[in-house]
């Protein structure tokens, strides 16, 4: 076996390394354990392809066909006690457990929703969706279920709204390992003059052109050479030097 | 299956549907989007089960019961916290869980604590949380979630 291939892999999947070691420690220790807690992990991985590819099919066609508009209308900072009820609404018809909600939500935010109401999302998705209640009044009862979910509906609005207040969303686009971010962070290079000057309505909607490679950075007037630079980089490009 | 992962997979299958009659490259891109999307998280996903899985096994949720004990309210609140916060149980498992101890002679706020804990605060899942989010938004919104739970409880209580 190749080993930087093999110190390569164990960089980047710190998590799935971690968890081959433990698993080889306590093959070592005890193989009846093993093998109980492989049979414990193939019940949750049938979870998981039950409902990850659902949704992320679901939210492919959301990020393709949904515009803009449409999410910030929805979801975004101005969208009020409607957006908080919709927020709550989207996380109790979800399925699946939480860390299917960490996708949909970065999606929703990639569109325009605002932090507050991805945080409400993801605690709706968490605590109160429909099919958990259900089983919930089965074995807690129907008054245990009702008083917890008279107090969490609330409880989780105003988790969301402290989380935006403390995190913007400029941290995030920031912080966020994942590509999709990529249009967010060459907009915040680009001046928000929305002068049209390249072509198109918005900063953004040049943004997204130039994300995709369909447009090159120089395309903006405005920016100076170490802002396409820093773009180009940003994009993971090579700049050659003159 | 449950109802909500019918009808999402339903969901999906017809959006996919109406996409394609509708337009073909834009499924395409959907689709693309999907998978890229399912490649970003699928490895992580799996560690993180097959850790869940590990804990469960050697920590089995009815090992929560020898903690409970005798302690007071609060304690049991606060482990019953602790134990929801570092692990990630499904509903049908956790339920039937919780109703077990009740009858055991745990504590409803304990319990509600440790359902909401268990739900929203996610300990073994932070990393993939931080992924998306960065470190900072998945403590906030851990710590916050841990305080409401706690808070959640003890006016159940003041109610049940």
């Amino acid at each position: 076996m190749n080993v930087d291939k093999v110190s390569g892999f164990m960089k980047e999947n710190k998590m799935a390394t971690f968890t081959i070691f433990a698993y080889l420690v306590v093959l070592i220790y005890s193989p009846s354990l093993f093998f109980d807690s492989l049979k414990m992990t193939s019940m949750y991985f049938m979870e998981m392809l039950e409902i990850l590819p659902a949704v992320f099919i679901v939210m492919g066609l959301v990020e393709v066909w949904v515009s803009r508009d449409t999410i910030i209308g929805i979801f975004g900072k101005g969208a009020g006690l409607k957006g908080r009820l919709a927020s709550v609404l989207v996380g109790s018809f979800s399925a699946g457990p939480i860390y299917a909600a960490f996708p949909v939500c970065y999606t929703l935010l990639k569109k325009g929703s605002s932090v507050s109401n991805i945080v409400i999302i993801l605690s709706a998705w968490a605590v109160v969706k429909t099919p958990m209640l259900i089983v919930e009044a089965q074995f807690m009862g129907l008054s245990f279920m009702f008083t917890r979910y008279i107090f969490t509906v609330p409880a989780i609005i105003l988790i969301g709204m402290i989380t935006g207040k403390v995190i913007s969303k400029e941290y995030i686009v920031k912080n966020s390992r994942k590509e999709g971010l990529l249009v967010e962070k060459i907009d915040q290079e680009l001046p928000g003059h929305n002068c049209g000057a390249c072509g198109y309505d918005s900063c953004h909607d040049a943004a997204e052109e130039i994300a995709e490679g369909e447009e090159s950075p120089d395309v903006c007037v405005h920016l100076e050479k170490e802002e396409e630079k820093k773009m180009e980089r940003l994009m993971g490009k090579e700049v050659l030097e003159a | 299956m449950d109802v909500t992962t019918i009808g999402l997979i339903v969901l999906a299958v017809s959006l996919l549907i109406w996409s394609t009659w509708k337009s073909k490259i834009k499924t395409k891109k959907s689709l693309k989007v999907a998978k890229d999307m399912f490649k970003g998280i699928v490895v992580e996903v799996i560690s993180i089960l097959a850790l869940i899985g590990l804990f469960l096994t050697l920590v089995p949720p009815e090992t929560i019961r020898v903690f409970l004990g005798d302690t007071s309210v609060t304690v049991a609140t606060l482990i019953s916290a602790s134990f929801g916060t570092v692990t990630l149980i499904p509903a049908f498992v956790a339920f039937p869980l919780a109703a077990s101890l009740v009858d055991a002679g745990a504590h409803l706020v304990s319990m509600a604590a440790f359902i909401t804990t268990l739900t929203m605060v996610g300990f073994i899942t932070a990393p993939i949380e931080i992924e998306y989010f960065g470190k900072k938004f998945t403590f906030v919104r851990n710590v916050l979630s841990f305080v409401a739970a706690i808070l959640i409880s003890l006016g159940m209580g003041l109610i049940l």
